[in-house]
């Protein structure tokens, strides 16, 4: 079983990221369970949200303490938040943010992958000017720097799941997959 | 057709492939998802249904007594407090014999205000006469909702079908949604001998005086009592057109165990990954997934119990003053037995703690190093004392 | 018979699975039980009894209420052949009574009737189902309580013709109210309506002169309402100097088209209608005009909103003074001599007596006096048998003189003048005729016609014709506020009329007051309590904890009530907001 912890700020989408990844993934034939971690929401607070993938059903109906990887929808969060709790050794952190991974080596011994989700979502008009909607960069992103799921599968994942601008989203991912520094 | 849903989406179309023709409801955190869903359908056309915009959950369970009264099949679905409103309305319906199925996500009571997952709100409600299921996975929510149209029509009696909040009701996980031909062949029309008709008047749920009083209410515990066949009946009449079976419990390495883990609801899951583990390990241990509450399936508990060691039973709920609920009801199903198990009570998750499989696997380790149960149930998880 | 007996259960597998009825309560009668019942009775409206012409108030408002303008026309013409005049000139003593103004404010009833009367006129008056008698009627004088009486004669089957003195039909209607109140064309189409019935009038007859009185009484009945048409003198020195003008010959010369030229500034002498009137005449006419009574505003018998719009107009009135004497100056008349009084101990009346203040005469210079401080009635061509007093033709409680053929109204036999009476003495003459020429005892029938307890009669009653029962309730008691049950009524504001621009007044004679608008009619109309009258509203269906309460069948109006199940509650009576039904000891 692989578990994945996303952190993020209440409105960008990561609990819609973490469903976009669990389609993926269960139409490459996985079991999933996506969650948010349930607390007081409000725009902009730090907010978290859990994937598990398995071959088979299951079981674990509690939050995820020992990630296998993190993702980082926001790179300011790190300040704020113990994102590496619990992080597997050589686990991924994916963070969303304009720097390079060596400029992360004080997380300590895990690899860094990182991607400039905001600009990708602003230059594709996603969310509003001052706040845009980076989840969908991410999972393509993370389809790059885990290779647990298909980008084609996220991209298909977004297109079943996202109501509006889904070809703009699909977009979104690909360009972060090709763009993705690890 | 499987799809990634969420518990509460399951919900939303057990109802909707039951061919409901009314919806009453008032929105409440963690149940919204599932009348805003049947809302959406009622909008889009997807569902042909009346849904009733209503001021409270009194109104709700008031709206739903009245349209199933007229004959129409009718849902609706709440949670905690919400439900807490309703108690009144709840003994109305099942007093009635109104075949209403109803969803409860299990949440917390106020105050503290606390939105997360606990059984209190509708074990709180075990004696108004409803049926009541707890079910494990958003599969066996959508599956529950439709077996309970079935279950109540036949013997009728409301049925309640209850799920974790947020465990359940938040959680994505593949469901698979049969075909709603597939369900019209399964799921007879909602067809009553007796409904408020014009054309036909009569007087309905009037006075009853002492001298038809008691068999009134005889004739409700007889109610109960054949809905413990009629529930089998059912989950295994579904299990021969679905593929996926239920009962009144479910029971997994109980045949040969000499302790059996008794839960219910998703506190089942990571205790059957507990139960395999230890299998495993050459431990003698079993599980019992108490689904159905109400009625209590008293004989089943006893026959599985009977001559077993030990007894474990892991309760989200607190009745104040008592204990574990499940833990209490099950030692009451089995006191006349000669042969009976100690029973060891613990309270564990309230409020949406997390019941992980190290929890349940530190409950069982506690009991293998006790020589009896406490008096009263024990509380696991709980910050130290000093 | 099955459904009347109650059910027991002897065993578990008879009982329904559910509490649901098996069977009816039918069998559980009221027996004995009840001691008041309740019954259905149409009471008089307090509207319909102030009415002095006895006009069905509330039946007409409950027509107009659904949009039956012309139905309520009719209905009205079943009482008053005058509704286009009553609905300008009436002084509305229904909207007095009216319920609705301990409320808000009363229905607006005076401005209902007139947009009622707007409707095209019927082909014929309301039947009556009465063949011609052959009998005839003579009536002298053709003013609201002639014409009145003539029209209801000719719908009961006789032949009524009636003699005038003047060149025009319509009495003080022509000759004393002034156009801009009653605009020549609504009274003409109203009298035309009235001999399209069946009524000969004969114009420039005067009893006594042109047609002697053994004439007038070969006719079977004869019915005089000569009115009032002298001038009451003021018998002060100089009285019959020229610039001194009697009021009604005033009013009668400008109906008439030949106004008398008045001076730049005109005294009235008198409170009545007919200072009013002349006041608001002389003031279109070109003057400025002052009124001088010697009582107090209290005390003017003139109805208040004409003095009201005669001091909006510009009339000035001046309260207690009293002429002492008219002025001249070489035969003509120069002014007036006034004094000022204060009010004594009240008269026969009932108003308090002017007293003059000694020393306080002045002097007023004019050359224009109108005086009206009141008419008397022309009697002395009547025949000896013919009994009168003061002036006024003796009558008995239904009109009939010491002859018993002969019959009076009207101004002539009445203390109390105005048109809405008049016709009310018409209606009651017509009645007392009609059972005279039958030979019917009419005190056995009075009791029965009338309406409330004022006096006025109901023709609809008198006949009993069709509709009876809803026509104008039964006599006695007459709905107060009290009896009605205000948690059924919502506040509503009165609709109001607009009135003639004032800058329009002083130089023309077109109508002061216009009509409700057509939608607010309605609105309007709905405002009406239906005091005493079943609305079929539902409620004593409804509230009736019984099922006692029953509708009648398709097609009927009202209810029954099913005697075996009614429990005597009270209920629907309490419930009941227009007081239409009554609780009464059983028969």
């Amino acid at each position: 079983m692989i578990e994945i912890r996303l952190h993020g700020r209440g409105g960008q989408g990561a609990v819609i990221a973490s469903k976009i990844l669990a389609v993926a993934m269960f139409n490459e034939g996985k079991y999933v369970q996506a969650f948010p971690k349930f607390g007081v929401e409000r725009r902009g607070a730090p907010v978290e949200a859990f994937l598990r993938q398995d071959n088979k059903k299951i079981l674990i109906r509690s939050d995820i303490d020992k990630p296998d990887h993190v993702l980082v929808l926001d790179h300011t969060l790190i300040d704020v938040v113990n994102i590496t709790t619990g992080l597997t050794k050589n686990g991924w952190i994916l963070i969303n943010t304009d720097l390079k991974p060596t400029d992360f080596d004080s997380l300590g011994s895990f690899r860094v992958a990182c991607v400039n989700a905001s600009h990708i979502a602003a230059d594709l008009h996603l969310g509003s000017r001052n706040a845009p909607i980076v989840n969908t960069a991410i999972c393509g992103s993370f389809a790059k720097c885990s290779g647990l799921v298909e980008l084609a599968s996220v991209c298909d994942a977004i297109k079943e799941e996202v109501p509006v601008k889904a070809d703009e989203n699909a977009e979104a991912a690909t360009i972060a997959f090709k763009s993705t520094i690890v | 057709m499987k799809k990634v849903l969420m518990g509460n989406h399951a919900a939303s179309w057990g109802a909707k492939l039951s061919r409901v023709r009314m919806i009453a409801a008032y929105p409440i955190t963690p149940q919204t998802h599932i009348v805003e869903e049947l809302s959406e359908m009622c909008s889009d056309g997807r569902l042909d249904a009346k849904f009733l915009k209503v001021e409270s959950e009194h109104s709700a369970m008031a709206s739903v007594i009245a349209s199933e009264t007229t004959g129409v099949r009718s849902f609706t679905a709440s949670s905690s407090n919400g439900l807490a409103l309703m108690h009144e309305m709840l003994h109305w319906a099942a007093g009635a014999r109104l075949p209403i199925v109803m969803v409860n996500v299990n949440r917390a009571l106020a105050p503290g205000w606390n939105i997360w997952a606990d059984q209190g709100d509708s074990l709180a409600q075990r004696d108004t006469g409803w049926i009541q299921i707890y079910v494990e996975d958003n599969q066996e929510v959508l599956d529950s909702v439709i077996q309970g149209y079935r279950i109540a029509e036949q013997v009728n009696l409301p049925v309640m079908v209850c799920y974790d909040a947020f465990f359940l009701s938040h959680t994505y996980e593949p469901v698979d949604i049969p075909d709603q031909e597939s369900v019209d062949s399964w799921l007879p029309s909602f067809e009553p001998d007796n409904f408020l008709d014009p054309e036909n008047p009569k007087a309905y749920y009037g006075l009853v005086m002492p001298d038809n009083y008691m068999e009134m209410r005889y004739r409700l515990q007889q109610a109960h009592e054949a809905a413990k066949r009629v529930v089998s009946e059912v989950g295994n009449s579904f299990g021969n057109h679905f593929g996926r079976p239920y009962d009144l419990v479910e029971t997994i390495h109980c045949d040969d165990a000499e302790t059996v883990l008794i839960t219910s609801s998703s506190a089942t899951s990571p205790a059957r990954l507990v139960v395999d583990k230890l299998r495993d390990a050459g431990r003698k241990i079993g599980l019992l997934k108490m689904r159905v509450f109400r009625p209590f399936p008293t004989e089943i508990v006893q026959e599985i119990l009977g001559n077993k060691k030990t007894a474990i039973v892991i309760d989200r709920n607190c009745s104040w003053g008592k204990g574990g609920i499940f833990a209490d009801e099950i030692k009451g199903a089995i006191n006349n037995l000669s042969n009976r198990p100690m029973v060891y009570s613990f309270i564990a998750g309230l409020g949406g703690r997390g019941i992980t499989p190290d929890l349940i696997e530190d409950i069982v380790k506690q009991v293998e190093n006790s020589e009896s149960p406490a008096t009263s149930s024990e509380w696991i998880g709980l910050k130290p004392f000093n | 018979m099955s459904d009347e007996k109650p059910i027991t259960y002897h065993n578990l597998g008879e009982m329904p699975e559910y509490v649901i009825s098996e069977a009816s309560m039918l069998w559980n009668k009221t027996g004995t039980w009840r001691y008041l019942a309740p019954r259905y009775l149409t009471q008089t409206p307090p509207c319909n009894q102030q009415c002095p012409a006895g006009n069905d108030v509330e039946g007409f408002i409950r027509l107009m209420e659904k949009g039956a303008i012309a139905e309520a026309a009719q209905l009205i013409r079943e009482e008053n052949p005058f509704p286009a005049v009553c609905g300008r000139v009436c002084y509305h003593p229904c909207e007095t009574g009216c319920n609705r103004t301990q409320f808000d404010d009363p229905v607006a009833i005076h401005s209902l009737e007139r947009v009622a009367a707007e409707q095209p006129f019927p082909a014929t008056p309301p039947e009556t189902g009465r063949p011609d008698s052959g009998k005839t009627v003579a009536i002298i004088g053709s003013g609201p309580s002639g014409l009145t009486a003539a029209y209801h004669l000719a719908r009961m089957g006789h032949q009524p013709t009636v003699y005038e003195a003047l060149d025009e039909p319509g009495g003080l209607l022509r000759y004393g109210i002034p156009a801009y109140r009653l605009p020549r064309n609504i009274l003409k189409a109203e009298v035309d309506h009235i001999t399209s019935c069946g009524v000969k009038i004969i114009c420039g007859k005067r009893a006594g002169v042109d047609i002697s009185w053994s004439d007038l009484n070969k006719s079977d009945a004869v019915f005089i309402t000569v009115g009032v048409h002298r001038n009451r003198r003021l018998e002060i020195p100089a009285e019959n100097t020229a610039g001194i003008l009697p009021g009604l010959g005033f009013l009668e010369s400008v109906a008439g088209g030949t106004p008398p030229r008045l001076g730049q500034h005109v005294i009235v002498i008198g409170g009545g209608n007919t200072a009013i009137d002349s006041a608001r005449c002389a003031l279109r006419l070109g003057s400025d005009v002052s009124i001088y009574y010697h009582r107090s505003r209290d005390e003017m018998p003139a109805f208040e909103e004409e003095v009201n719009e005669a001091l909006k107009e510009g009339v000035k009135i001046h309260f207690l003074t009293q002429p002492v004497q008219f002025l001249t100056d070489n035969q003509h008349l120069a002014g007036i001599q006034l004094r000022e009084t204060r009010l004594g101990s009240p008269d026969e009346s009932g108003r308090r007596r002017p007293e003059p203040v000694p020393g306080s005469e002045f002097d007023i210079p004019v050359n224009t006096i109108i005086t009206a401080i009141g008419e008397t009635a022309d009697l002395d061509w009547l025949p000896p048998e013919i009994s009168h007093e003061n002036n006024r033709i003796t009558i008995n409680l239904f009109g009939q003189t010491s002859l018993e053929k002969v019959f009076a109204g009207g101004d002539a036999a009445l203390t109390e003048h105005n048109v809405t009476t008049a016709i009310g003495s018409g209606k009651l003459a017509a009645c007392a005729i009609d059972a005279f020429l039958h030979n019917q005892d009419f005190t056995g029938i009075m009791p029965r016609i009338t309406i409330g307890e004022t006096g006025a009669v109901s023709v609809s009653r008198y006949l009993n014709h069709g509709d009876a029962h809803k026509k104008q309730g039964g006599p006695g008691k007459v709905v107060s506020f009290e009896d009605l049950n205000l948690a059924y009524f919502r506040k509503s504001a009165r609709q109001k009329i607009t009135t003639l621009d004032f800058n329009n007044r002083s130089s023309s004679f077109e109508e002061v007051n216009n009509g409700l608008s057509g939608e607010v009619t309605v609105i309007e109309a709905k405002r009406c309590f239906h005091c005493g009258v079943c609305t079929d509203c539902d409620n004593c269906y409804m509230f009736c904890p019984d099922i006692a309460i029953l509708k009648k069948g398709p097609g009927e109006e009202g209810y029954r009530i099913n005697m075996d199940y009614c429990k005597g509650c009270g209920i629907c009576v309490n419930e009941c907001p227009r007081a239409a039904m009554i609780m009464e000891k059983e028969q």
